[in-house]
This record gives structure tokens, C-alpha cells and sequence, in this order.
């Protein structure tokens, strides 16, 4: 229970540092700030694509396991 | 939503703990350390001839300088020390770290994030300009979250624990996390020039600067460098030996004078500079009464072999530990002896403070991390044994021959140098330019270089050893209850 309420939250903070880097990429006036900011979007959809994964397996495991399959 | 390792362990009776996040960083550590140890074989050599590189801006000393410290000290360390801090903290607690799994995968993540955008910025030319503390702001900010996210996992940990007591690796552990949080918010305020912009201008100016910047640096090497790894000597020593720690009273006392002393020690980076004199007298007084916690803490990690001193030469990651703790009182002897302001006038600015730098490195924080790791891998992937003891032991002792190199040839660099620096002729002019000094060390570099090359001959063969380890039919598969399965290491006292 509390593990997925930590999916949640950390993967909107995750979500949220996507955007603040987009937001600093899009508008970057050096290529440091312009690499920074598109890898941290680029970081974000990454990571939460991840968690997204983990508990999609998790979910499919413990379908099997119940015989709720076939 | 539980797992299958979840449910597996739950059917052994295991305490259900996230170990896939520890191989992460394991996997971690051995690969910057090996790319550490890469970049400053390459800067040895441009030392040595410095037309390697080849004039291209990227190659420049005074940017891969920062790209071998950040990636040996945050990188390789900084990856050690988490790992084995959430190995440890579960063992010790009998409990799942705090946070679940993406709480500990976001520290793994967002930490090499920061890693390597570090590493990108150094090479493209941003920097603050502060040694160890070269990031431009947005990094920095970024590092406080992950930090604090760190902290949020261990401290959750600790506060559900199963254990009554808080063993005290942990607080070794603990001290390193709240420390080096402090130390990195208040070192790196700063104003940037646009949102933008990754250029940001430090808070702090001129002397007052430079004491921060000290106070910083000196216990980045405090605490990140001795208490984060005297957390690992105390957990990995009594477990690999399988004996307990010779005194826990002492590790106690060790703990908390040495947290207390170190924190003063910074100004014997500043001596004879324009900081006031009793604000360096302080530095040096603190520096040398830090010998009584250090040797403490030494004397404690060895003994802990009484009794099993034969286990030495069998398991190689043990030696490597031993030895680890050797170098750790070494090093410690000799950073008080270059804190007198005396000494200090000699050895300052010279090879000399390279040398003192990575016996510790090299020698303590290095060894004791290999120790870790030769235990942890055959744990975490449970097999058997490592692929091969032979392998482990040609490491250990080509390591040790490249820091017999790599410090002795820069002692007596760092002396020349500093005899040289200070050398008057009979009218009162400086005997030597500062060329002169220059080339006289030319040899020293070139076996410095060699025993850096040594170091990371020793590293590949423990990274093939460690891959065949976890891949190789020959180490045989055990069941998850067989190895570490006695978590805590036995009581002292």
C-alpha cells in the first residue's frame, strides 16, 4: 500500500522536474543549461516510464499466479 | 503490489529487502571506478608530457582534473557508499527500506544523473571553480534532491527497524548523509545569472570564501571520505572475518570525537594566507587531536581480526579491507603532521599533499570499497564464491605495488619541490624558477603515472572477476537463506 502510494509521489516530483527542465531547456542561452534541461526531461519520461513497467509486471505476475490467465 | 522476489522471500522467512537497487550501484561502482581511475591515468601522462592533449580544449588538464575527482570521489565513492549504506541499513534494521522501490531507484538514478552532467559540464568548460565543489547551481540543486531523498530512504529505514539497536555502522552512515547535506547546501549558495544560465555567482567573497570553501572540502574528505567509508570497515570487517568488532564501546567514542573534531579542521588548508591566525592555530590544534579518534578507530577495525588472522590468506577481500584500515592510519598520521603550520610551509602546493591525497584515496577509501565489493557480489547474486581467489589476490598485490609507486615517487617530488621553492642564494634572489622545479620531477610523474596504471590493471581484473563471478556455471548457485544470512554482525560486549 504504501510502497504505490511512493510510486505516485515520486513519480509526479519526477513528472514536475521533467517539466521545470523542458521549461529551462526550451529557453537554455548557453549548452549547458540547453543539455541539462532536454537530459532532464529526457530523464523523467525515462523514470517514470520505468515505474509505469514495474508495476504493469507486477500486475501481469499476480494475474498469473491467481490462474486468472488463459 | 508484492513481486515475485517478494513473495520468494516472504516463503523463506527473509525479511523481504530491495536488493536490486544495491546491484545498481554496485554495477556502478566498479564502472566509474574504473573510468576514474582511466581519466587520471590520462592526466598523469599529460602531466608527464603535456602535448597529450593535443591542444583540443575538452582534453585540457584543468578540465579532466575535475572529471577524475568527481568521478573517484562522488562517483565511485559516492556509489559505494549508498549501496552499501542500503545493504547495511536493512540488515542491521531487519527491515525494507523506507520508500519502496522507486524512492531508492530515483536515488540511483537521479545520483548518476547528476554523475554524469557533472562530468559533461567539466568537459565542456563550466565550472565554479571550488575543488571538489565545481558544479554550476542547477547542479547543485539538483544534488540537494537527491540528497535529501537519500536521507528521507535511510532515515525512514532506521525509524521502522526491527532491531532495537542502531548498529553503528549506521551512524557512521548517518553522520556522512546529514553532514555532507550541510556542508554542500551552505558551501554552494549561490546567485545564478538567469534561470537560464548555468553561470551563478557564490554568496560568499574573498577570505571568507576560501574558509568555506575549506570548511567544505576538508570534511567532504571527513565525512564523505572517513565516516561514510568507516560505516562500510564496521559493518563488512566482522562479517567477512565472522568475528565481532573488538570494542564497541571504542567504535562509540571513535564515532563521536571524531564527528566533533573534524568539523573544526578545515583552516590547515589556509595556512600562512590571508586567514587570521588564530583561525588557522585552530585548524592545526583540531587537526592533531583528530590523531586520537583516527588511530582509535584504526586500532578497532584491525583487532577486529583477533582471532582471525588466518582468514587472511584465503579471502583476498579481507586482505583488502585489513590492509584498507592500515592505510586509513597512515594517512591519518601524516594529514595531522602536514597540519603544523611548520610543516605545512614545506608541503603545501606541492606534490607532496597529491601523494598524502591518494594514500587515503588509493589506500583507504579504494581497498576498503574492493573489500566490500568482493563480499557483496557472490551475496547480492548469491553464489557461491567469488570466480576466482587467484584473480582477487593478483589484484591486491598489483594495486598495492601501483600505491607503493604511486606515493613514494610523489613524497619525494613534493619535498624537491618545496626544498627547491624555498632555496635562497647568497644575494637573497631564488636560487630555482619555477621550471627548474618543474623538471626535476619529471621522473617522479613518470612513476607516479606507473603506479596509476598498476591501480587500474588491478581494477579490470576485478571487474572480469567480479562479471565471471556473477555469469560463470563454476560458481555455483546457493539458496537465497545460505549466504549473510546472519545479518547482524555478533555483539562485542
Amino acid at each position: 500500500m504504501w510502497e504505490r502510494v511512493s510510486d505516485w509521489i515520486v513519480g509526479i516530483l519526477v513528472a514536475l522536474f521533467g517539466l521545470i527542465g523542458l521549461t529551462m531547456g526550451v529557453g537554455a542561452r548557453d549548452e549547458e543549461i540547453f543539455i541539462f534541461g532536454f537530459s532532464l526531461a529526457a530523464f523523467s519520461c525515462a523514470f517514470i516510464w520505468g515505474i509505469f513497467k514495474r508495476n504493469a509486471a507486477a500486475r501481469v505476475a499476480v494475474t498469473v499466479r491467481g490462474g486468472k490467465h488463459g | 503490489m508484492a513481486d515475485a522476489a517478494s513473495i520468494a522471500a516472504g516463503a523463506l522467512g527473509r525479511p523481504d529487502y530491495i536488493d536490486g537497487v544495491i546491484k545498481k550501484f554496485t554495477i556502478a561502482t566498479v564502472f566509474w571506478g574504473i573510468v576514474g581511475f582511466l581519466v587520471g591515468v590520462y592526466i598523469a601522462l599529460e602531466l608527464t608530457w603535456p602535448s597529450l592533449n593535443f591542444g583540443l580544449s575538452f582534453l585540457n588538464f584543468g578540465r579532466l582534473r575535475p572529471v577524475h575527482t568527481s568521478a573517484v570521489i562522488f562517483a565511485f565513492g559516492g556509489n559505494a557508499l549508498i549501496g552499501t549504506s542500503f545493504y547495511v541499513v536493512q540488515r542491521t534494521c531487519r527491515a525494507r527500506l523506507f520508500g519502496g522501490r522507486a524512492l531508492s531507484d530515483f536515488v540511483f538514478w537521479g545520483y548518476n544523473f547528476f554523475i554524469v552532467q557533472a562530468a559533461l559540464s567539466y568537459v565542456l568548460g563550466f565550472s565554479r571553480g571550488q575543488e571538489y565543489s565545481e558544479p554550476e547551481w542547477h547542479l547543485d540543486l539538483w544534488l540537494v534532491v537527491v540528497w535529501v531523498c537519500y536521507l528521507v530512504v535511510f532515515v525512514g529505514t532506521l525509524l521502522k527497524r526491527k532491531e532495537p539497536h542502531i548498529y553503528v555502522a549506521n551512524w557512521f552512515y548517518l553522520a556522512f548523509i546529514l553532514t555532507i547535506a550541510v556542508l554542500h547546501i551552505v558551501n554552494t549558495l549561490a546567485v545564478p545569472v538567469s534561470f537560464f544560465e548555468a553561470k551563478g555567482y557564490t554568496l560568499y567573497s574573498g577570505t571568507q570564501n576560501a574558509l568555506i570553501q575549506w570548511w567544505y572540502g576538508h570534511n567532504a574528505v571527513g565525512f564523505f571520505l572517513t565516516a561514510g567509508f568507516l560505516g562500510m570497515m564496521y559493518y563488512f570487517i566482522p562479517k567477512a572475518a565472522n568475528r565481532p568488532v573488538y570494542s564497541y564501546r571504542l567504535s562509540i567514542v571513535h564515532f563521536w570525537s571524531l564527528i566533533f573534531m573534524y568539523i573544526w579542521a578545515g583552516p590547515h588548508h589556509l595556512h600562512w594566507t590571508a586567514l587570521p591566525d588564530w583561525a588557522q592555530t585552530l585548524g592545526m590544534v583540531f587537526s592533531i587531536m583528530l590523531w586520537m579518534p583516527s588511530w582509535g578507530g584504526m586500532i578497532n577495525g584491525i583487532m577486529t581480526l583477533s582471532g582471525a588472522w588466518d582468514k587472511l590468506r584465503t579471502d583476498p577481500g579481507l586482505r583488502f579491507s585489513v590492509t584498507a584500515v592500515g592505510f586509513y592510519g597512515m594517512a591519518t598520521f601524516e594529514g595531522p603532521v602536514m597540519s603544523v603550520r611548520t610543516v605545512n610551509a614545506l608541503s603545501h602546493y606541492t606534490d607532496w599533499g597529491i601523494g598524502h591525497v591518494h594514500s587515503g584515496a588509493l589506500g583507504w577509501v579504494a581497498f576498503i570499497t574492493f573489500g566490500a565489493l568482493y563480499y557483496l557480489v557472490p551475496v547480492l547474486w548469491e553464489r557461491k564464491a567469488l570466480y576466482s581467489v587467484r584473480l582477487a589476490a593478483w589484484h591486491y598485490w598489483i594495486a598495492t605495488l601501483g600505491i607503493v609507486f604511486y606515493i613514494s615517487s610523489m613524497w619525494v617530488a613534493g619535498i624537491e619541490e618545496g626544498l627547491m621553492w624555498r632555496a635562497y642564494d647568497a644575494n637573497g634572489f631564488l636560487q630555482y624558477s619555477f621550471i627548474e622545479s618543474v623538471m626535476a620531477v619529471h621522473l617522479f610523474y613518470i612513476i607516479r603515472m606507473s603506479g596509476g596504471v598498476l591501480f587500474l590493471i588491478g581494477a579490470i581484473l576485478m571487474a572480469y572477476n567480479l562479471y565471471m563471478t556473477v555469469r560463470s556455471p563454476s560458481t555455483e548457485v546457493v539458496p537465497a537463506s545460505g549466504l549473510g544470512a546472519a545479518a547482524l554482525p555478533a555483539a562485542a560486549e
